[in-house]
């Protein structure tokens, strides 16, 4: 009886809310068909051994993960400077970013067009941000070594791309030179709907502006700063184009990060069920890290 | 709400409709689609359309449409085609694409192709073996020979006749002509080349491994690489990358060179020699004409085993789904007929080479000095980058890993021996050809 009664509450729901849930039905056809299918569908193919013609998958349990983590020197090696890229590109932008944001919020002249061409860098699509750098980072022809050279701070070009220590860190600059502009736009909305009263009761206090930055800014951010580093550290761990194209991976498979790792397994090698094993190790990877993060930086103070 | 209902019908109907009508083919006509991955640039696009035009002018029922791919999404975009049962028609792959798909199942044997050209002796008008060779797999051919991509060396003539150099026709003679020409005084480097962890560092260590005796393959397609075929192959790393890493007459950064970034360093005139695509020329004729008089392009170099240049055979090739075999074959046979892609060969001098010997009669490639050095003294030593052997499909993921790569990139920025780079390589092409196996035998 109960049953029935909830069914006909249901019913009546629908009915009420009908063109509700009509207008939210193609979003969740969406996210249906383009991320709960084909996410299953990877974890599935990464218990296969399919490959890109399909005819001979064979199910092998979790054979491509056991030999992912036993055996495979080329991913953990790819899963390190992943994971060192990550960290460092994410502590980069914050720190750059939240230098901007903290200049840009202040009262200066010309503000609203130095806010304008912070945005250029992210607006340019990442393929032409690497064809730029890879030509500023040219040992004969490049930018930098002709400013730093013109500079007299140089006497030798500086192999910004063939040295394997030095190419890991260039790229790193590119990526940060990227996506800064986010981080710092990000920042300077949060810093802007912070109250003005806080900075005056902290003023009155004999607060200095350093302490008021760390004792009222940043514990006032931290949602912002939460929202745009997990962003940040996403799509760092996720990032291919600037370096395939900047350095193809090399040199020496220095800048070989595990998505492009992948990208090789699954499109040249065409095993895409050891591929997609290797695919979702990362996205336990991020998954377990967004946890982490977000329940050590969510839980209320002791 | 009714009113809603019935606008929210019509509008997905018209949809639908629209869907319908765009996708619907011309009435009694056939439709090709025709996917190509050398169409770059606006007069290659621009012959390919003329040429299209010609088709559909003897061929008004056969409607075929291209696309060009660009280089970038080119791998994934096919394979993805494939899984998906989508691939076009008909297809201008890369090198070894034929037969990757062909080891899928996608593509047609197109045996009886060839079975007519050995029957007219059009197979014999074939540059080289080697060129249809490598699409020949488990008793089939999987694709015909259409363009060539060449790899050769440019040098400055003005700067050898001033010192008096003959032009190199071997290693040592090499070797003494880009030490002789090494000139840091003028900023002129004595070679440059693309060694950085590109597929162009690969392809240009092809030559010299072979014209050492060595090889990635054997003859019937066994990986010997660091095995048999160790000592050649090291004696030619050590001597492609001699000139870096101890005779110190490139420019420093090659390590991290892809090929434009090497070829704007010829063209402004600050290499003697150097290592380029057959495009070299195109950009020479076009950016800098002033300087293409004092340029040439080298005889392929004799080794301590052989004389040979490398040259890759683009295929044409069909997809297994098509539904109108006979008409995509007819397409094929027409591109490749003699003559027929001459317009796209003359679009862009020296990007596309013809397969058919006598189409290299046309007055053409005598017009320019460059052409017609690579016609006389590159072409008749072409060989592929699996020869010896005939059609390995596992070469795609080997090339396309860039795993022949990866040896010059290591050595020229120091990160390993040439012993350890050799071995290195081999050992993850080794990889490629367990899984391979793995996969038939299942």
């Amino acid at each position: 009886m109960g049953r029935v009664r909830g069914l006909g509450t249901a019913r009546k729901r629908l009915r009420r809310h009908r063109i509700g849930y009509l207008l939210v039905l193609p979003s969740c056809l969406f996210v249906l068909g383009f991320i709960i299918v084909p996410l299953f569908r990877g974890i599935l193919l990464s218990l296969t051994t399919e490959e890109f013609g399909g005819s001979r998958a064979m199910f092998v349990g979790l054979a491509n993960y056991i030999s992912l983590i036993r055996s495979d020197a080329a991913f953990w090696q790819a899963m390190l400077k992943t994971l060192i890229w990550a960290i460092a590109t994410v502590t980069t932008v914050y720190c750059v970013g939240l230098a901007l944001a903290t200049l840009l919020n202040q009262d200066i002249r010309g503000r609203a067009i130095f806010r304008s061409l912070l945005l250029i860098p992210w607006v340019i699509p990442n393929i032409v941000v690497a064809s730029i750098w890879r030509w500023m980072y040219h040992d004969q022809f490049g930018f930098i070594n002709s400013a730093l050279s013109g500079l007299r701070l140089i006497s030798q070009p500086v192999q910004w791309l063939s040295n394997p220590t030095l190419a890991f860190i260039s790229v790193i600059m590119v990526f940060v030179w990227k996506y800064t502009p986010f981080m710092t736009i990000t920042l300077l909305a949060g810093m802007q709907s912070i109250s003005h009263e806080y900075y005056e009761a902290a003023q009155i206090d004999g607060a200095s502006s350093f302490q008021s930055f760390l004792y009222v800014t940043l514990p006032l951010l931290k949602p912002v700063s939460i929202t745009s580093t997990l962003l940040l550290s996403i799509w760092a761990f996720n990032h291919f184009d600037i370096l395939y194209v900047l350095t193809g991976g090399g040199p020496s498979k220095a800048t070989t990060l595990l998505s492009i790792e992948i990208y090789n397994r699954a499109f040249f090698s065409l095993d895409i069920g050891y591929a997609a094993a290797m695919g979702c190790m990362m996205l336990l990877g991020l998954l377990g890290f967004a946890v982490f993060y977000l329940k050590s930086y969510t839980q209320p103070a002791a | 709400m009714r009113k809603i209902n019935t606008a929210l019908l019509v509008l997905v109907s018209c949809v639908l409709l629209a869907a319908t009508t765009l996708s619907a083919a011309p009435s009694g006509k056939v439709n090709l689609r025709f996917w190509t991955t050398h169409i770059y640039g606006p007069e290659l696009e621009q012959a390919m359309k003329a040429l299209l035009d010609e088709w559909h002018r003897e061929n008004p029922d056969i409607v075929v449409t291209y696309e060009n791919i660009p280089g970038g999404d080119v791998q994934a975009k096919f394979m993805t085609a494939a899984k998906g049962d989508s691939l076009p028609d008909i297809v201008d792959g890369w090198s070894y694409q034929a037969l990757q798909l062909a080891q899928m199942g996608k593509v047609l044997p197109l045996d009886d192709i060839y079975a007519q050209w050995t029957k007219s002796g059009e197979l014999a008008d074939i540059v080289s073996e080697s060129a249809y060779r490598k699409f020949y797999w488990k008793g089939h051919y999987w694709g015909i020979p259409w363009a060539l991509d060449i790899r050769v060396i440019a040098y400055r003539k003005d700067l050898l006749e001033k010192k008096g150099i003959p032009v190199p026709t071997t290693w040592e003679d090499f070797e003494k002509a880009v030490l002789a020409l090494h000139d840091p005084k003028n900023n002129i480097y004595g070679l440059t080349h693309a060694a950085g962890f590109f597929h162009f560092a690969g392809q240009t260590f092809v030559p010299f491994m072979v014209q050492a005796g060595g090889g990635i393959l054997n003859k019937d397609g066994k990986l010997v690489f660091a095995t048999d075929n160790f000592e050649a192959n090291l004696k030619a790393l050590k001597f492609m990358t001699s000139f870096a890493t101890v005779h110190k007459v490139t420019p420093p950064g090659i390590g991290s060179y892809d090929w434009d970034d090497s070829c704007a360093i010829f063209l402004a005139g600050r290499a003697a020699f150097s290592m380029e695509r057959g495009n070299v020329i195109t950009r020479l004729l076009t950016e800098r004409p002033d300087l293409a008089p004092n340029v040439r392009i080298l005889p392929a170099l004799k080794g301590p085993a052989a004389r040979v240049a490398a040259g890759f055979c683009n295929p044409l090739f069909i997809s297994a789904d098509t539904k109108y075999p006979a008409e995509a074959k007819k397409f094929i046979l027409w591109l490749t007929d003699k003559g027929h892609s001459m317009a796209l060969f003359k679009a862009r001098p020296g990007q596309m080479w013809p397969v058919r010997k006598s189409d290299y009669k046309d007055p053409f490639f005598k017009s320019n000095h460059l052409l017609n050095d690579v016609v006389e003294g590159v072409l008749p030593y072409i060989v592929d980058m699996a020869y010896p052997a005939p059609g390995v499909p596992e070469m795609g993921a080997i090339d396309g890993e860039k795993m022949f790569a990866a040896p010059v990139n290591d050595v020229i920025t120091g990160t390993k021996t040439p012993e350890e780079a050799l071995k290195a390589a081999h050992k993850n092409m080794q990889r490629v050809f367990d899984e391979s196996k793995a996969t038939q035998t299942r």
